[in-house]
């Protein structure tokens, strides 16, 4: 069967054609004895192929069945928007929780991450997620806060916060 | 009065100054006239409009005559976007199932409601606010569909998210 006819398959149709074909694999090898080497080593490649091929399916089924959950229906732009319902503007960075809703699920991170204006708050206290919310923010304008303590040693140091805006 | 059909073909009559608060069905009766059609298709499937569309008309009835947001002020929309505050009759308003809930979203994004589509995400905002990424899957009936490698790179951004 080529490619394009087994794409033209429904998924169930595929399995049973799967299943005929390795149950005639299974029958015929039996039928071997002793079987040919290079039968064996042939079909001992194809089969690791294939376990690398099922365990590739495999991890697709759980995507699958999350797209079919009612608030998978809303679309990358809906999802975005309700993101940026944590960037507020006060002066403290808020992409935590951002970050936190692009590990619900791989359709939540990809509509999230996506989206330059997400990651447009940017702040010198968490220096792994600058670096991240810079690259994500690809050339959107930034808002960069940028937060002195006690003891620190930076010309900002008198200033609770500073906020600078940023045109890339 | 202008007349808006639903997907399921049900008429509704609505005052035009009602009808107006979608953008997408002002531009459309001024391009074409006192009556529309309003397409069947949403995201890609048939979308049963009369239900949510009267929750939608509903929103539209309590807020007529109320100025509308500019599509000029990008800064005034980006203020709106961001916060989860929501008045107390749209609180109220949105207080349905989680379905009915995605389906006024969807509506109002379809129809170009942007003050109903702001609370509408605010309402989910609220939902998974303080939420682990673990409650929300639970809240969302979603599963956890990430790859060991991307699991890796998730457990770096919590650290991240961790340094003070």
């Amino acid at each position: 069967m080529s490619l394009e006819a087994a794409l033209n398959l429904s998924i169930s149709e595929l399995l049973h054609v799967l299943n005929n074909k390795l149950y005639l694999e299974c029958k015929r090898l039996r039928e071997y004895h002793p079987p040919p080497a290079v039968t064996t080593t042939s079909l001992g490649t194809e089969i690791e192929r294939l376990e690398t091929t099922a365990q590739d399916i495999l991890s697709l089924i759980p995507s699958l069945r999350n797209l079919l959950q009612p608030v998978n229906q809303l679309p990358p732009e809906i999802l975005s928007r309700i993101a940026q319902c944590f960037l507020d503007n006060s002066f403290a960075s808020n992409t935590v929780p951002i970050v936190k809703l692009t590990h619900v699920c791989r359709y939540w991170r990809e509509s999230i991450a996506s989206d330059p204006q997400n990651w447009t708050q940017i702040s010198n206290l968490r220096k792994g997620l600058t670096a991240l919310a810079l690259k994500r923010a690809k050339a959107a304008p930034l808002q960069v806060t940028l937060t002195g303590g006690k003891g620190s040693n930076t010309w900002w140091v008198h200033a609770e916060h500073i906020v600078i805006t940023v045109n890339k | 009065m202008v007349l808006l059909v639903t997907s399921d073909n049900k008429n509704f009559v609505v005052d035009r100054e009602v009808a107006d608060r979608s953008v997408f069905v002002k531009n459309t009766l001024e391009a074409r006239g006192l009556s529309i059609a309003t397409p069947p298709m949403l995201n890609g499937g048939c979308f049963e409009l009369t239900s949510p569309f009267l929750q939608v008309l509903e929103y539209c009835q309590h807020h007529r005559g109320e100025p509308l947001p500019t599509t000029d002020d990008a800064n005034a929309d980006e203020n709106r976007k961001r916060t989860t505050d929501i008045g107390e009759w749209d609180r109220k308003f949105i207080t349905v199932d989680h379905e009915m809930l995605f389906e006024i979203i969807l509506a109002a994004n379809y129809l170009d409601i942007k003050p109903l589509l702001d609370v509408g995400c605010k309402t989910i905002g609220n939902m998974v606010k303080g939420k682990s990424p673990e409650e929300v899957r639970k809240l969302f009936d979603i599963v956890n569909d990430f790859t060991p490698e991307e699991e890796a790179q998730i457990k770096k951004e919590n650290e991240w998210a961790e340094d003070p």
